[in-house]
């Protein structure tokens, strides 16, 4: 997106004028259309927007942390980056409203909201399945009565999502999962909607969990479903409202140190609750983590540094989804690709799709780009870094920022220059550079931002499973960690497929007798893997 | 992979792989309820009883060590030194049973130089043999003819003593598929699963008239060593087997590595192995790996088509009782399968089976053996799809392997054997036979397989798709010169036009669904330059070909202006007369899945159609008006039929079936309960980290740092069950 140049706040009456135009373009902001506001002036942080979506590859962690590695992440580098705010004031300090008197939320500021009510409509254009889920259960409610308590980024994809949930008749209340990664305008659009959102760039730690603490201990209001991305939320509510934990009807979580949590928890037989594991899902995996990063290596780089491809040698760490996408766009445009791998499967179908598998050891002098995406850590050490040639570029897919061995680099002899946002040079005695990207945090994370195709379909599937969970029987599900059912996963892909203008065929009864199938699915059997 | 009954629908959402934990190494429980169909147990590396898996040194056959690339073995070579060292080249060599000269003494003079030029050359082993089939002299011979044409590492083609060996085959195109890649569910009323007598209709009519035509049952052969204790159709085929069997050893070299990491502890040792598997070089070198390792095999074929005779002489000859040749009926096929397991003091403890015929034989005929069974490995789906309806039933008194589902088999066998052959088919079918001269053979790295060119009745040498399109460059030779001239050429009953490298560029081709065989065949024809639509029923794998840029369409959207027609869905009439009706002039038309139900060739049986058989294989669908379809192997199996499959790819799956059997056989009792269980991780990932050194690739280990913070071993599984690929 592009950032025009920062201008003062509206006067006064041009703000009623708009807050009638926000009135109206909150009747309509359920439909796809794009609304009539007049331009606004837009202010806001001029550091680049780092978030992540879902964490492409998370190592996994001990338990020991209070709070996952993910939410705080990229701390150091975010606040040298950061000009002033708007102002100084924390939010908690402030008292807002929004246009309707409301103000049960808190976001850094409320008169954003115009701007992010745009950036969300920009989200809807390509969530079409989103927004036709909310067309086709509009009308039936399924989430009615559903109290959910949510703790995901908040960028205007997720804000589409939010919206969906309210529109299939919940109620939601909403903080941020990562201190970095909201985007204020789409906060207050959500707050300026009325939906209970908790959340700015820039928390601290403290703020943190002030925030997930407003959502969740409310008087008069108590969740019965919980959307988490990261298990920080849950980890709240187990640990400071027990009885509320018991009262939920299901936990729907994404991300892989989530569910690695909640395994843990299912395991010591303390999960009292039933929940989904959507980070597992075919739809996750195959699309989100493969095509997100095959698409959003290129863009970081690019944007970083305007590298050319064609010819350039680069070693990929890791053949897993993501270094699957990350290899064949690379190859695509011309590069020379190396891949390590420890695991001989992976391995042996990076072979035969045509890439040399080397040690580390063994190109780490003649590369040009070193990307590391295997969810491990101190994959780059300070050994390869003093290998490397000039100007070789390093960065990291993976989502955890321990691939690449960052702190071994703040050493005194080594001078460190901040070329641009997201880009330092680390300067060897020699003269010899390195290029590292975002101090090794995600890259998409920092410095590109991911395709809202692909978030779609997660952020269907997480509504999806949010639906199954509140409507299921009671008994259905018991007290353990799920997997969508394969109807589900299919009919989250199928409600993309008209955006491609795909023409799904039918099998005839005959055919559908022939194969042992229900003609509406699930077609493919639990260890199917696609 | 079965009709999911109601459960499934709305909220079934446990996964047998969801409640395990991702790094701990559990023994599930078989997690599914009642309601479902099949139960699937995975057994975590914690019960591989191959304990010793891991630690394998592996080291690839060095050049030194390896047989040579192509031709005679040291054993062939030998023989072909005349005992005395010089002297008479009609003398038959030891060790081997020589057929009696043919006719006239048509060797060369040179034949005794040859053999005297051979002999010091041991170390100079031969390049390549072939059959001499171009001299002048012996055109009429050509089946008699048992020449070979070496050409030493300096270029000079020399020919061997024409006596030493005669070889005969028969002519018809070998049919053979090493694996079904996609099967469509059968009922199961049927007592033999269609896989055994797939293409029965039409190699019948292509079958000339073979060797003779006594069926081997009625034939009484002894080995060399004397033995009987097999059925094959010509013992005699054993030396030109046994060369097919050392070219698929080049290729498979995880076998090969196993052979010698186990051989001192003999893994096997006291398993008696009944197999009832696809009778082909490259499951003979997997047979005789099981011997190897210490088993004792008894083998039938799976197939009554797909045997290679000259293989199973070879077998044979070794010792092998083996019951099989090509053009069984189908009483001869249980006639085999019986006499594999009725034998007087000997009983099978393991099975090795493809279709689940020779599961369901012992079940129904022996049911006392059945119950002192040890294990059953199982490759196919058919055979599978067979199993899991015993287990549920109850009947399954004995565990089961269920190796189609493993990781190695369905994203490597299925993927690239698919991506390989179905260029491989078409160029096969379409270009027509390309032969190569041997300097063209030295020059090329690739494989070399073996293909029977039915209407010229001859062998020739023929490379793989990846050669074959490099060669399409080269222009054609005058009409008369001599074959061995170095360059390529084409064979004259080529009736499509012959093509350019563009072949494949520009031609726009729908593939009918988007499974692991269909999405090989797409990135294949992509990277030809082709336009590749893809249709589906199932919207997730929709879902991938739209976001591998493939657009996703209806046939009847696309079918009269798509120039090739492929169907890999395991679906039965897919390609109806109707579109067959729509299609446009020249039109080809053929099946990549198992089944030969995809495409209604029934329907085309009609009075105003007329056939015209092209070629072996390619037949021209004519309407009355003019307009022609090309029909491929009549809608069976492409690279059944039409090629043959990379050998490489049937090394992992050869390797993986070999493991299974080793697991099975020396696990603990009560380890494996009576179910059907699909192999440990552990197991596929050793299988893949055997041919890793093939392509000279170095894995990387983990620091016990990084393992301990990934919560992994350092040996692996490095992935919880239900990891995707």
């Amino acid at each position: 997106m592009s950032m025009p140049d920062a201008m003062p706040l509206p006067g006064v009456g041009e703000e009623l004028k708009q807050a009638k135009e926000i009135e109206d373009a909150e009747k309509y902001s359920f439909m796809a259309t794009v609304t009539k506001a007049p331009k606004k002036q837009i202010q806001f942080a001029d550091d680049m927007q780092e978030f992540t979506k879902f964490p492409t590859k998370t190592g996994r962690r001990s338990l020991s942390r209070s709070i996952s590695q993910s939410s705080t992440d990229s701390y150091s580098s975010a606040a040298s980056y950061t000009d002033s705010s708007d102002d100084e004031v924390s939010p908690r300090e402030k008292q807002q409203t929004n246009s309707k008197g409301s103000s049960n939320f808190c976001v850094k500021n409320i008169k954003q909201a115009e701007f992010g009510r745009r950036e969300i409509e920009i989200a809807e254009q390509d969530m079409s399945a989103l927004i036709s889920l909310r067309k086709r259960a509009q009308g039936e409610k399924p989430l009615a009565g559903a109290k959910i308590v949510g703790c995901t980024h908040i960028t205007a994809q997720t804000a589409v999502l939010i919206e969906t949930l309210c529109a299939l008749g919940a109620q939601c209340r909403w903080s941020a999962c990562n201190i970095y990664s909201t985007q204020n305008e789409v906060a207050a659009a959500l707050a300026e909607a009325g939906v209970a959102v908790f959340a700015w760039k820039g928390e601290s730690e403290d703020d943190f969990w002030w925030c997930i603490d407003r959502c969740v201990n409310m008087d008069g209001w108590q969740a019965n479903m919980i959307l988490d991305d990261g298990g920080d939320l849950t980890h709240w509510v187990y640990k400071k409202y027990p009885n509320v934990f018991k009262k939920i009807r299901g936990i729907v979580e994404e991300s892989v140190t989530g569910v690695h949590r909640l395994y843990q928890l299912s395991k010591a037989g303390k999960l009292c609750v039933p929940a989904m594991n959507v980070n597992d899902s075919v739809t996750k995996q195959k699309f989100d983590n493969l095509y997100c990063c095959r698409e959003s290596i290129l863009d970081g780089l690019k944007r970083t540094t305007d590298v050319m491809f064609g010819g350039k040698q680069v070693v990929v760490c890791g053949y897993g989804e993501v270094g699957k996408g990350c290899c064949a766009a690379l190859k695509a445009l011309g590069a020379i690709v190396y891949i390590t791998e420890i695991d001989p499967i992976c391995a042996l179908q990076a072979c035969m799709d045509g890439f040399r598998v080397v040690k580390l050891n063994e190109v780490i002098r003649q590369v040009d780009v070193v990307i590391t995406c295997t969810g491990n850590k101190n994959v780059v050490t300070r050994e390869h870094l003093d290998r490397m040639k000039n100007s070789c570029i390093v960065c990291n897919m993976g989502h955890s920022n321990t691939e690449i061995d960052v702190t071994s680099l703040r050493t005194p002899e080594l001078t460190w220059e901040r070329v641009r946002s997201q880009v330092d040079h680390v300067i060897w005695p020699d003269g010899k550079r390195v290029v590292l990207l975002a101090e090794g945090r995600l890259l998409n994370l920092s410095c590109s931002t991911v395709p809202t195709f692909v978030l779609s379909i997660t952020a269907t599937t997480q509504a999806l499973a949010l639906i199954e969970l509140y409507n299921a029987p009671e008994g259905r599900y018991k007290q353990d960690v799920y997997l969508l059912p394969k109807k589900m996963d299919e009919y989250v892909a199928s409600l993309h497929l008209p955006s491609f203008d795909a023409h799904l065929t039918e099998l005839t009864d005959d055919q559908a007798k022939y194969l042992g199938l229900n003609k509406n699915g699930p077609f493919k059997p639990n260890y199917y893997r696609y | 992979m079965e009709g999911r009954s109601g459960g499934m629908g709305e909220g079934r959402g446990r996964e047998v792989g969801g409640g395990a934990e991702p790094e701990l190494e559990l023994e599930s429980e078989p997690a599914v309820a009642a309601e479902a169909v099949m139960s699937v147990q995975v057994v975590s590396a914690a019960a591989a009883a191959a304990a010793k898996v891991p630690e394998v040194e592996l080291k690839d056959l060095s050049p030194s060590e390896a047989e040579p690339q192509l031709g005679l073995s040291a054993a062939a070579v030998g023989a072909m030194v005349p005992a005395a060292g010089g002297g008479d080249p009609e003398a038959p060599a030891p060790a081997a049973e020589r057929p009696p000269a043919p006719g006239p003494g048509s060797g060369p003079a040179a034949a005794a130089a040859a053999a005297a030029a051979l002999s010091p050359a041991a170390g100079k082993v031969p390049q390549a043999s072939a059959m001499k089939r171009s001299d002048p002299h012996h055109q009429h011979q050509r089946h008699r003819d048992g020449g070979e044409a070496l050409v030493s590492p300096d270029g000079t083609v020399t020919e061997a003593p024409r006596t030493v060996k005669k070889i005969q085959f028969a002519d018809q195109k070998q049919e053979f598929n090493k694996r079904p890649t996609k099967i469509g569910r059968r009922s199961l009323s049927r007592s033999i699963s269609q896989s055994s007598t797939d293409s029965y209709s039409s190699a019948a009519s292509y079958t000339d008239s073979s060797d003779d035509e006594t069926s081997p049952r009625d034939k009484q052969q002894k080995n060399s060593k004397g033995s009987s204790d097999f059925c094959v159709k010509n013992i005699k085929q054993a030396e030109f087997g046994r060369r097919e069997i050392e070219i698929a050893e080049q290729e498979m070299p995880a076998l090969m590595a196993l052979r010698k990491r186990a051989q001192g502890e003999k893994p096997l040792a006291g398993a008696k192995i009944v197999g009832c598997t696809h009778i082909t070089a490259q499951t003979a070198v997997l047979m005789e790996t099981l011997g190897a390792l210490g088993a004792q095999c008894r083998w039938a074929a799976c197939n009554i088509y797909s045997t290679l005779n000259e293989v199973a002489a070879a077998l044979a000859e070794s010792g092998f009782p083996v019951f099989a040749w090509k053009g069984e009926s189908e009483d001869d096929f249980w006639w085999c399968i019986d006499r594999c397991v009725n034998v007087e003091g000997w009983q099978p403890n393991m099975i090795l089976d493809d279709g689940g015929d020779l599961t369901h034989w012992i079940y129904k005929k022996y049911p006392n053996m059945f119950k002192k069974i040890k294990g059953i490995v199982e490759e196919s789906v058919t055979g599978v799809h067979r199993l899991y309806q015993l287990s549920k039933a109850g009947k399954l008194c004995v565990p089961a392997m269920n190796v189609n589902d493993s990781v190695t088999k369905q994203k490597f066998d299925n993927l690239y054997c698919c991506r390989e052959s179905i260029l491989d088919g078409f160029f096969h079918e379409t270009l027509g036979t390309v032969k190569i001269s041997f300097p063209e053979i030295q020059a090329q790295r690739g494989r070399i397989c073996l293909r029977r060119n039915q209407a010229q009745q001859t062998r020739s040498w023929v490379v793989s798709a990846s050669i074959k399109a490099a060669l399409c460059r080269i222009a054609p030779r005058a009409p008369g010169a001599s074959p061995w001239d170095p360059v390529a050429s084409v064979t004259p009953l080529n009736v499509l036009k012959r093509t350019t490298d563009m072949m494949f560029g520009g031609k726009q081709v729908v593939v009918c669904g988007y499974g692991e065989v269909g999405k090989g065949c797409c990135a294949a024809l992509k990277a030809m330059g082709s336009i590749v639509y893809v249709t589906e029923i199932d919207p997730i794998c929709a879902l991938q070909a739209c976001m591998d840029g493939f657009r996703l369409v209806k046939l009847n959207e696309v079918i009269r202006q798509v120039d090739i027609v492929i169907t890999c869905t395991g679906n039965k009439n897919v390609v109806t007369r109707e579109h067959l009706d729509r299609m446009k002039n020249s039109c080809i038309v053929c099946n990549m899945g198992h089944s030969n139900t995809e495409i209604d060739v029934a329907s085309l049986r009609t009075p105003e159609l007329t056939w015209e058989r092209v070629r072996s294989q390619v037949d021209h669908v004519i309407w009355p008006d003019g307009k022609r379809i090309v029909l491929l192997a009549e809608g069976r199996l492409l690279n059944l039929s039409c090629s043959t499959v990379p050998t490489f790819v049937l090394s992992i799956t050869a390797t993986t079936q070999a493991l299974a059997l080793i697991e099975l056989y020396n696990a603990p009792e009560g380890r494996y309960k009576q179910d059907v269980y699909l192999l440990p991780k552990k197991m596929d990932e050793y299988v893949a980290s055997l041919h890793l050194p093939t392509f000279d690739a170095h894995l990387t280990e983990l620091t016990d740092e990084q393992a301990k913070y990934l919560g992994l071993n350092k040996n692996g599984p490095f992935k919880p069950n239900y990891y995707r690929y």
